[in-house]
C-alpha cells in the first residue's frame, strides 16, 4: 500500500497564483499540518498549559506569548489557540474543567512577511493596525474569511484561517501584496 | 493658444503643461490643474448636457460637487466608461475623451428637446399616473421606449479593467474638509498628539483659500497646511471625497488615486473604511441659487462659482456678467471679475438699500446697482444672451418692468448660502432652521461629532478657524485679515414673473427637472409632508442628493403650505454624498475573489474525474459523476442503482461536526437532543433531532460518543456554524452550570460514506482492525487505520444500505480516498454526488432538514413521534411543541405520494389540492417537498407536507404542475424501499 501522502489545500492552486515576490521583500508561506490545538477552559487551566508547554501565560485577552516555535493565544475570556505544542503532553498536565481539542489540520495559516504587511493587513482587515503589535493575537476578518491574526513581530503576521479558505486568503494576499507594490508576478494583461 | 476666456495670468493651472481632450468629437485645449468644465468655459463653451425630463440645453452652475447640471460619460473603451460624471469634478488629462448625454443627434440639436414643448402633458408625477396601464405595455413601450427617453448616461457592457482597493483606517479625529474650519481643527488635534485623517475633495488644501489672491489668507493656508504635513500623525488624504457617514462613527471616503492620469493598469480608486473617535466636519457651505424663470439656460451660474473659475483657472466665465443677488457675496465676485477685465451689465439686487462694505466696494469700482430689482427672465437659444428685468415692492410683488431687457453673456446669481449639512444629517444629526442664513444649521448630533465653520452657518473665516480649532481640541490663531462684515439677506423663494404659461420654467432641482411649478401641484395634490412632496415631485432625489435644491424646495413648499419653514422640516440626506463607482464598492470582491468557494479535501479529485458540482452555501460538493455521453438523469439514474447492488463512494466532508466535551457534556445533550442520551455508551452512536425554542426542526445529525465526558456531533452541512452558536448559546446564556466545551471540527476531518453490500468487502482489506458486524454492527464506531491513516469509522446510513463513514485527518483525505477507489475496482465501486444521495434517502424516507422542513415542521409532523422521548427531563423545544397549534389535528404531514404513472416525476414545490381543476381561489392542502425517478423503485417516488396526510393514505389527489395538467397520485407512507430497514445491518 502508498505510503500516506498529505495533500495541500493549496493543490488547486495555478503555478502563476504561486508568489514570485520574495525579492520584491514579501516571504509568503502556507503552514499545514502544524500541531494546533484549542484549548477551553479557566485561567488555572490555561495557566498549567503554559507551564507545560514551557511559554509564558498569555493571561491578557488578545495576548500571544512566543517561544522557538510554540505559541500561546488568548483568544476569548475561557479560549486559548496552542500553536506548535505537542498536544498529548499539555493533555497530562490539565486537570479540572477544560477541552483540549487538536485542529491542525482545519486550521492551517499564512505567514507573511516583510515591510508591506502592514498595507497588506489595512487592506482587508478591520481591526486598528496600531493595536497589531507583536504579541497581539486576535480573531478577526481578511476580507471574507474569518481568521485568527497572529502577530510575531512588526513585519511579520500568522493569519490562521480553517482550511478551506485557505486558497481565498492566499489569492486575497497576494492582490493586496500588488497594491501594496509588490511584485508578485501578476500583470492585468 | 485659443482659449478666449482664459485669463494671461494667475490661476493654480499650470501653464508649462498644455494639454488636449475631447469633448464630443471636439479636440480642445487644457492646462493641467483644469477641470473639464473650466477647460471647456475657458473656450467659451457653456452648453454641456440636456436635462433629464425635458432634454432642455443645460450648462455648469457651479464649480466644484454640487454640480447637477454638467453631466458627461467618460469613455476610454475597453470597459472603462463612466456615465453621469460631473464635469466640475473632472480633472483633465492627456487624451481624455468626454461626451455629453441624454441627447440625439447631437447635443445642440436634440430631438428630444420635444418633451419640453409637451411638458404640460407631462407634469409631475405624470409617470406615476401614466405608465399603469395596460399591462402589456409595461416591457413593450414603457420600458424601452419611454423610459429611454428620459435619462442620463449609459451604464458600461465590460467589465471594468481597473483596479480598486479597499483600505481601513483608524484615527482619533477625522477631520472632512481643510478649508479655515478644517484645517485649524486637525493642526490643533495634530498638534496635541491625536492621530488626525484630514481628508479633502480637492487636489489642494485650503477650501475657500486654496486659490485665494488675498495674500493674508494665502499666508495662513501656507503655514497651516506646511505645519500640518510635518506633523508624524497627520495624515492627510486629497482627491478624496467622504461619501458616506455611518453609525458608530464609521465613515466611507472615496479617493481618486489616478482619475486624473491617462487609464493605466494601476490603482484606480481607494475606498477607505474609516472608524474615527471623532469626526469635526468642516465641509463649507453650498451658494444658493435663485429660482427664477428661465433660471437653468446655460450660462445661469451661481456666483461663487464664477470665482472659483476666476481664481483656481484663471478663467472668465463672461465677459458681460449681470449678477443677481439677494445678499452681499455676490459683490465681492463682482468686482473681483470687473478687476480682471469683465465688463459687468450691473448687479441686480433684492433688497432696497444694500450698502454694506463688500457693495460699497462694487460701488466704487463703477459697478451698477439696481436695487428692488429682479430678473423676470431669461432669453438665449444654447446661452443666455439677454435677462428681463423688474421691480419688486417691499411685499415682495412684482411692480412693473425695470427699462428693456438688458444683454448679458452669463447670469451670475446667489441666493444665500446653505451650510453642507449632508454628511451631518447622514450621520443621523439634527438640523435647525436659522432664518439669518434662511437655511439650515447643524443642531446636536448622534455621534462623537462637531460641525465647524460654513457647515455650521459660520461663514466669517476668522470665527471659523477659531471653531475649527475648538473642534479639534485645541486653539489656533486666525488669519492676520479683517473680513467685510456682509448685511443680511431678503430670502425669495420664487422670484415673481409676468411671463406664464408651460414655458415660464423656474427650476428649483436642475438634475431632476424640477420646477417651482411642480412643488405647486404637489401641494396642491395634497401633499403636506415634505417627504411626500418629494417622492411625488423626485425633487432632492438626484445624484446630487438636492445639494443646490433641497432648501429651495422645502422653502417654497412652506410659502405654498401658509406653515414657518421649521414646521416643513427636511428631508434625510443619503449617502454617497457623491456617486461612487460600483468598482470602488466592490474592491477585490470581484472575480475569484468575489466569494470565499470552500472546497473539500477531496475536491481535487473529483474534479479531475469529471464531477459536476453544486454550491451548497459557500461549499462545492460533488453533485453526480457522468460518464462520456451520460446527461445528469442517466448519471444519477446509474449511480443510485450501483450504490444497493454494489457499493459507491461520497466525499460527506462538509457535514458539520462539533467536538462536545466535558463531565456534563451528556446532561447538556439530553437537554438539547429531543431523545435520550443517558444511556449511549462509548463506541456507539445515535441520530438526534434538535428543536427550536418554538418546538419546530432546527437540525439533525448522529452524535458518537467517543468517552463518557467526550461526543462527537454531526450536524447538516448548512446548519454546522448556526448549530455550534445556538450550543454556545445556550450553554453560556442558560445553562452556564454544566460543565461542558464545544469546538468545530468540521474541516479537521475528510469524511467519506462507503454504502452498499459490498462496502465492507472493499474496506476490509484497507483497514488493520476488524470491521465485522460483530465488530461494528449498525451505529457503532471505532478509531482504526485506514490505508495507513489513522482516523475513525462510524456506521452511520444515509441511504438505507450498509454504510461506513470514514474519517480521516483533513490533509489525508485524498490519499485514503485514493485507496478506496483503488480498491474499489475489483468491487465496481461507483463515485456519486449529492442528487443521488438526495434519491437514495428518500427511497427510505429520510427527511433533509431545509427541504422536508420549513421552520413550521415539528417532529410529529414528519412522523418520528419515536424521537421524542415522553420520559426525560426538559430539553429544547419541548415546551413550545406542547402548544395547542402544534398537537392539533389536521396539520401538515409528512407522506409519500405515488404517481398514477409511474414514469411522471412531480415538480418538487408543487402544490397538492382535492380535484384536478379546482375552482379559483384552490384549496392547497400540501406540497410536494422530494420528488425523483427512483430506479430501486422501478418507478417515481416524492415525499410531501399534506394536511392531515397519515389519515389520508390510500387516497387519491392532485398536483397540478407547471407545464401541462394536473397529475393524479396515491398517497402512500413515506418510505418506499426496504420498509423493514433490514439492509441496514449486517
Amino acid at each position: 500500500m502508498a505510503e500516506p501522502v498529505r495533500a495541500s489545500a493549496l493543490e488547486g492552486l495555478a503555478a502563476e497564483d504561486r508568489p514570485r515576490a520574495e525579492d520584491a521583500g514579501l516571504r509568503m508561506r502556507a503552514l499545514e499540518g502544524a500541531a494546533k490545538s484549542t484549548l477551553r477552559g479557566g485561567e488555572a487551566i490555561g495557566r498549567a498549559a503554559a507551564q507545560a508547554a514551557g511559554l509564558p501565560f498569555a493571561g491578557a485577552m488578545t495576548q500571544a506569548t512566543f517561544a522557538d516555535g510554540r505559541a500561546m493565544l488568548r483568544l476569548g475570556p475561557d479560549e486559548w489557540l496552542l500553536t506548535g505544542i505537542d498536544a498529548g503532553k499539555v493533555a497530562a498536565a490539565l486537570e479540572g474543567h477544560h477541552a483540549l481539542v487538536e485542529i491542525g489540520e482545519r486550521l492551517p495559516a499564512i505567514d507573511i512577511e516583510g515591510p508591506a504587511v502592514r498595507d497588506v493587513l489595512a487592506g482587508a482587515c478591520p481591526l486598528d493596525s496600531a493595536r497589531v503589535v507583536p504579541g497581539f493575537a486576535s480573531r478577526t476578518l481578511m476580507g471574507k474569511a474569518p481568521i485568527v491574526l497572529e502577530c510575531r513581530a512588526d513585519d511579520r503576521m500568522i493569519f490562521h484561517v480553517n482550511r478551506s479558505f485557505l486558497d481565498y486568503l492566499w489569492l486575497l494576499l497576494l492582490e493586496l501584496a500588488r497594491d501594496a507594490g509588490v511584485d508578485t508576478g501578476h500583470t492585468d494583461a | 493658444m485659443n482659449q478666449p476666456y482664459r485669463l494671461a495670468g494667475g490661476g493654480a493651472i499650470d501653464r508649462t503643461r498644455p494639454l488636449q481632450f475631447t469633448f464630443d468629437d471636439r479636440v480642445y485645449d487644457a492646462f493641467a490643474g483644469d477641470t473639464l468644465a473650466s477647460a471647456l468655459l475657458a473656450h467659451g463653451v457653456h452648453l454641456m448636457g440636456r436635462s433629464f425630463k425635458y432634454h432642455r440645453p443645460r450648462g455648469p452652475i457651479a464649480a466644484g460637487a454640487e454640480e447637477p447640471n454638467a453631466l458627461v460619460q467618460i469613455e476610454h473603451g475597453g470597459g472603462r466608461t463612466d456615465p453621469n460624471t460631473r464635469a466640475t469634478a473632472v480633472e483633465v488629462f492627456q487624451g481624455l475623451y468626454a461626451h455629453s448625454q441624454n441627447r440625439w443627434p447631437s447635443l445642440k440639436s436634440d430631438v428630444g428637446v420635444i418633451n419640453d414643448f409637451v411638458s404640460p402633458l407631462i407634469p409631475a408625477a405624470f409617470y406615476y399616473k401614466t405608465f399603469m396601464w395596460p399591462r402589456s405595455f409595461w416591457d413593450k413601450l414603457y420600458e424601452p421606449a419611454i423610459r429611454r427617453a428620459a435619462g442620463l448616461g449609459e451604464a458600461p457592457h465590460q467589465p471594468d479593467p481597473d483596479r480598486y482597493q479597499h483600505r481601513h483606517a483608524h484615527c482619533d479625529v477625522l477631520v472632512v474638509g481643510a478649508g479655515p474650519a478644517g484645517l485649524a481643527a486637525a493642526l490643533a488635534a495634530g498638534r496635541a498628539g491625536r492621530r488626525v485623517l484630514l481628508i479633502d475633495e480637492n487636489p489642494t488644501l485650503g477650501g475657500t483659500l486654496a486659490h485665494t489672491s488675498t495674500e493674508a489668507l494665502a499666508d495662513w493656508r501656507d503655514r497651516l497646511t506646511e505645519e500640518l504635513v510635518g506633523l508624524p500623525d497627520v495624515t492627510i488624504l486629497t482627491r478624496t471625497t467622504v461619501t458616506g457617514y455611518y453609525d458608530h462613527n464609521y465613515l466611507l471616503a472615496l479617493e481618486r488615486v489616478s482619475d486624473h492620469l491617462p487609464p493605466a493598469s494601476s490603482v484606480r480608486q481607494r475606498l477607505w473604511r474609516i472608524r474615527a473617535g471623532r469626526v469635526v466636519l468642516a465641509t463649507g457651505a453650498i451658494e444658493r441659487p435663485l429660482v427664477f424663470v428661465g433660471n437653468d439656460r446655460p450660462g445661469v451660474m451661481l456666483a461663487s462659482a464664477a470665482r472659483t473659475y476666476l481664481e483656481r483657472f484663471a478663467v472668465l466665465v463672461g465677459r458681460r456678467p449681470l449678477f443677481f443677488t439677494n445678499n452681499d457675496s455676490a459683490y465681492a465676485v463682482a468686482s473681483a471679475m470687473k478687476a480682471a477685465g469683465a465688463e459687468v451689465v450691473a448687479v441686480v439686487d433684492v433688497r432696497s438699500d444694500p450698502k454694506g462694505p463688500l457693495v460699497q466696494a462694487a460701488r466704487d469700482a463703477g459697478i451698477i446697482v439696481r436695487t428692488n430689482a429682479v430678473v423676470v427672465g431669461t432669453e438665449g437659444r444654447h446661452r443666455i444672451h439677454q435677462a428681463a428685468l423688474g421691480t419688486l415692492d417691499d411685499q415682495g410683488v412684482l411692480t412693473g418692468h425695470l427699462g428693456t431687457p438688458v444683454g448679458c453673456d452669463v447670469l451670475l446669481m446667489s441666493g444665500g448660502w446653505n451650510p453642507n449639512v449632508s454628511l451631518h444629517s447622514q450621520g443621523r444629526g439634527k438640523l435647525r432652521y436659522d432664518d439669518g442664513l434662511a437655511a439650515f444649521v447643524p443642531d446636536g448630533g448622534q455621534q462623537q461629532s462637531a460641525s465647524a465653520g460654513a457647515c455650521n452657518g459660520v461663514m466669517n473665516t476668522a470665527r471659523a478657524v477659531a471653531e475649527g480649532a475648538a473642534a479639534g481640541g485645541g486653539a489656533v490663531d486666525a488669519p492676520a485679515f479683517e473680513e467685510p462684515e456682509e448685511e443680511s439677506l431678503r430670502p425669495v423663494q420664487v422670484v415673481p414673473s409676468d411671463r406664464s404659461g408651460a414655458r415660464a420654467k423656474a427650476f428649483v432641482d436642475f438634475q431632476n427637472d424640477v420646477t417651482a411649478k411642480d412643488l405647486g401641484i404637489a401641494v396642491r395634490e395634497g401633499m403636506i409632508s415634505i417627504e411626500h412632496v418629494k417622492r411625488f415631485t423626485t425633487t432632492g432625489m438626484a445624484t446630487d442628493q438636492g445639494k443646490t435644491s433641497s432648501v429651495n424646495a422645502i422653502a417654497i413648499v412652506a410659502e405654498q403650505l401658509g406653515t414657518p419653514i421649521p414646521a416643513v422640516g427636511t428631508t434625510t440626506y443619503r449617502p454617497p454624498y457623491v456617486p461612487l463607482t460600483f468598482g470602488a464598492a466592490a474592491g477585490h470582491s470581484r472575480g475569484r475573489l468575489f466569494d470565499v468557494v470552500r472546497r473539500t479535501p477531496m475536491h481535487g479529485w473529483a474534479a479531475e474525474h469529471g464531477a459536476v458540482f453544486e454550491d451548497v452555501g459557500n461549499w462545492k460538493r460533488a453533485w453526480y459523476f457522468p460518464r462520456s455521453g451520460e446527461d445528469m438523469h442517466a448519471a444519477v439514474q446509474r449511480e443510485c442503482k450501483a450504490v444497493r447492488e454494489g457499493c459507491g463512494l461520497m466525499d460527506a466532508s462538509t457535514l458539520g461536526k462539533i467536538d462536545v466535551r466535558g463531565k456534563d457534556a451528556r446532561a447538556f445533550l439530553n437537554r438539547v437532543y429531543t431523545n435520550a442520551w443517558s444511556k449511549l455508551e462509548p463506541g456507539r452512536c445515535r441520530y438526534g433531532l434538535m428543536l427550536r425554542d418554538d418546538g419546530f426542526v432546527f437540525d439533525d445529525g448522529v452524535t458518537a460518543c467517543l468517552a463518557d465526558d467526550h461526543f462527537h456531533m454531526t450536524t447538516t452541512t448548512g446548519g454546522a456554524p448556526r448549530v455550534l452558536a445556538w450550543l454556545e448559546d445556550l450553554s453560556q446564556t442558560e445553562w452556564p452550570d454544566l460543565e461542558v466545551y464545544f469546538t468545530s471540527v468540521t474541516e479537521q476531518w475528510a469524511t467519506m460514506a462507503l454504502s452498499g453490500p459490498d462496502a465492507r468487502d472493499l474496506l476490509q482489506p484497507l483497514v488493520e482492525e476488524d470491521i465485522s458486524a460483530a465488530a461494528l454492527p449498525h451505529l457503532a464506531w471505532m478509531e482504526a487505520t485506514i490505508a495507513g491513516v489513522a482516523g475513525r469509522i462510524f456506521r452511520i446510513s444515509f441511504t438505507g444500505e450498509r454504510a461506513f463513514e470514514i474519517n480521516v485527518p483533513a490533509g489525508y483525505g485524498r490519499h485514503v480516498w485514493q485507496a478506496l477507489v483503488d480498491a474499489g475496482e475489483a468491487h465496481g465501486l461507483c463515485l456519486y454526488g449529492t442528487e443521488t444521495m438526495h434519491v437514495l434517502r428518500a427511497e427510505k424516507g429520510y427527511i433533509i432538514v431545509g427541504q422536508e422542513t420549513d421552520g413550521t415542521v415539528t417532529p410529529y409532523d414528519l412522523g418520528m413521534d419515536w424521537i421524542v422521548s415522553t420520559k426525560k427531563g426538559d430539553f429544547a423545544g419541548k415546551r413550545g411543541l406542547l402548544r395547542p397549534d402544534l398537537q392539533a389535528e389536521g396539520r401538515k404531514q409528512l407522506v409519500g405520494l405515488a404517481t398514477l404513472d409511474p414514469d411522471v416525476v412531480l415538480d418538487e414545490g408543487a402544490q397538492i389540492t382535492a380535484e384536478a381543476e379546482p375552482r379559483i381561489p384552490a384549496r392547497m392542502l400540501g406540497h410536494v417537498t422530494s420528488s425523483y425517478m427512483s430506479p430501486n423503485c422501478g418507478r417515481s417516488i416524492a415525499l410531501a407536507l399534506l394536511a392531515g396526510g397519515r389519515e389520508r393514505i390510500g387516497s387519491h389527489l392532485f398536483v397540478p404542475q407547471l407545464d401541462g395538467p394536473a397529475v393524479e397520485v396515491e398517497v402512500v407512507a413515506p418510505v418506499f424501499f426496504d420498509p423493514k430497514g433490514e439492509r441496514l445491518n449486517g
